[in-house]
């Protein structure tokens, strides 16, 4: 069984196979091979894994934020941020940082994000002479903060595989997401003073309310989704799908810049976004159950705490793991095969399960611009043409930015649970 | 050949996603503004999120658009690149067959039970079904990309022959 459990699936995983593979032949040698179970369980499984409302969001939060994505919303939105921090000297990199941070509120899909936001800053910040190394990592990290803030796809398949609730892990989202967006626009009003860029500007009411007037309906999309959860009107997955029918109108109707062609091309594409996702949904929940049933979990939490490790160890443990899985996995198949295993450990030393799914999509965050393989930097090379040895050198100073965060937010607890009692009582 | 029948395929799923939000967002003006909900909405959704990630599955696998940790292997020489591109496609077709056996098997019982979903009544052999035409199809993608590996390996080899 260590085999069909272990041995394969990591063979298997470093030989580069897609990671639906890795997971369906390990349970299927394991069903086959070592377990006297009747085989339709697969079928079952699989599934059942799927049937299940609230994983409807992740479709429809990825189609909301793709049709977002399309047109004119990011320089609507860049310009209202811009137009709020003008007097605020490095205003042009906090445009940066307010805009991704937006960004985040309406979209869960980090890559979108970095190639979106990155096209419409890019040249203000070389217009504002901001050094390359500096707007690169900016922007490279900047993307990773759409994955902590709700809503997030990585949460919702957090509160798939560890079985909590979605609302309560949006919650907890918001104060890391704020913490991390007020460090970074610290950081970058720290950097402009000291390289003597953006001086600042006076604050010009009319440019602001003209401005917020454009990214009106933009600005929109977070309010519905944000407040339709928190106020009790809908449900996570029908926030998504009315984000979807919004997105639709807005950029149809409203800014008439999408054809109803692209709108179905958009939806074509996050189907199969959709399937890509979903069938490492259904095949870990498959390899999760065989886990459970041959006791792997169980056995892990009775080492665990025969070996007397407290909460700070483990967590610190845990935290260097997922930096090393993060460098090579993408953080919705990290979480799916690695939350059966260290929910139940991280349970078993009183850790909140809410508050650990906040800790590893931060870390996973971390993952998407941690070089050398982070698949931000990829799309910011590709899309961006940027070169990679001026991203690696960006990033590493946002690296220890989100590194001290992540520190606050796994050893103070409130960070995450605060927001989460003071949103949802 | 394939190519022009995924295309409409993936159309079709994308149709089905739009088809789910205005359901999904009919469902929330009828529960506010009529005093009642559609039955069933829910369930039409969630079967409508299976076919599509099981359906979806084999043009995922034919456009090789899979998520995987390929880090170590992307700069391999092109000899053992090939051989982990043809193992990967038989451990593919060989895990899609098992699973078209098994699901297929499943789906008859469900049609010879005559199982029915909970609130929209839909017979559940459809739904299941999407497993078993999803992996079915993935087998026959792999196949496909299995022999054209090999005609276009035999031509790379040929063509030096044919030169001389």
């Amino acid at each position: 069984m260590t085999f069909a459990l272990g041995i394969l699936p990591i063979g298997l995983l470093f030989a580069g196979f897609p990671i639906f593979i890795v997971l369906l032949t390990s349970a299927a040698v394991a069903l086959v091979f070592f377990m006297q179970m009747p085989m339709p369980i697969l079928h079952q499984t699989l599934f059942g894994a799927l049937d299940s409302f609230p994983l409807l969001a992740v479709p429809f939060f990825i189609y909301a934020g793709e049709l977002m994505g399309r047109g004119s919303i990011t320089t609507r939105i860049v310009d209202f941020v811009q137009a709020g921090v003008g007097p605020i000297r490095g205003s042009v990199g906090l445009t940066t940082v307010g805009t991704s941070a937006i960004f985040g509120a309406i979209s869960g899909v980090s890559a979108a994000s970095v190639a979106t936001i990155g096209r419409a800053m890019l040249p203000e910040l070389r217009r504002e002479k901001y050094p390359e190394t500096f707007s690169a990592g900016l922007i490279t990290a900047m993307g990773a903060i759409d994955v902590v803030i709700p809503p997030s796809v990585p949460m919702i398949i957090y509160a798939s595989a560890a079985q909590q609730s979605l609302p309560k892990l949006y919650a907890a989202g918001v104060l890391p997401g704020i913490l991390l967006s007020v460090m970074i626009a610290t950081y970058v009003i720290w950097f402009s003073a000291r390289h003597g860029i953006g001086t600042g500007r006076r604050f010009d009411w009319r440019q602001f309310m003209r401005a917020s007037a454009r990214s009106a309906w933009a600005l929109g999309a977070p309010v519905i989704i944000l407040g339709g959860i928190y106020g009790g009107v809908f449900s996570p997955t029908e926030a998504a799908a009315v984000a979807c029918l919004y997105a639709a109108i807005v950029t149809r109707l409203v800014y008439k810049e999408l054809s109803l062609r692209d709108i179905v091309d958009i939806a074509r594409n996050t189907a199969m976004f959709t399937s890509q996702i979903l069938i490492i949904v259904a095949c870990a929940s498959v390899f999760g159950w065989l886990l459970t049933v041959n006791q792997v979990p169980a056995n892990l939490v009775a080492w665990i705490t025969s070996l007397n490790v407290s909460a700070w160890e483990l967590l610190l443990a845990i935290n260097i793991l997922l930096l090393a899985v993060g460098c090579f996995i993408d953080p919705i198949s990290a979480i799916l095969l690695l939350s059966p295993l260290l929910v139940p450990l991280v349970q078993a030393v009183g850790v909140d399960p809410v508050h650990f799914g906040i800790i590893m999509t931060v870390n996973l965050a971390i993952g998407l611009f941690h070089p050398p393989f982070g698949i931000n930097i990829f799309v910011a090379q590709s899309v961006l043409g940027l070169d990679l040895k001026t991203i690696y050198r960006g990033v590493i100073p946002f690296l220890l930015l989100y590194l001290a965060a992540l520190l606050l937010i796994t050893y103070l607890p409130g960070i995450s649970l605060g927001g989460m009692h003071l949103l949802l009582g | 050949m394939l190519e022009k029948f995924i295309r409409p395929v993936q159309t079709g799923l994308g149709l089905l996603l739009i088809a789910s939000v205005l359901l999904n967002c009919a469902n929330i003006a009828g529960r506010y503004f009529f005093g009642r909900s559609i039955i069933g909405a829910d369930e039409l959704e969630i079967y409508a999120m299976i076919a599509i990630t099981f359906i979806g599955l084999f043009c995922v696998t034919w456009r090789q658009a899979h998520l995987r940790m390929d880090v170590m292997t992307r700069n391999l020489a092109p000899a053992p690149k090939l051989a982990l591109d043809i193992i990967e496609r038989l451990l593919t077709l060989a895990v899609s067959w098992l699973l078209l056996c098994v699901s297929s098997e499943y789906v008859m019982r469900m049609y010879q039970v005559g199982a029915h979903s909970e609130n929209a009544e839909i017979p559940m052999w459809i739904p299941h079904a999407a497993v078993t035409v999803g992996t079915g199809l993935t087998g026959v993608v792999c196949i496909a990309q299995i022999v054209g590996t090999l005609r276009s390996r035999r031509r790379v080899h040929s063509i030096p022959a044919d030169a001389s």
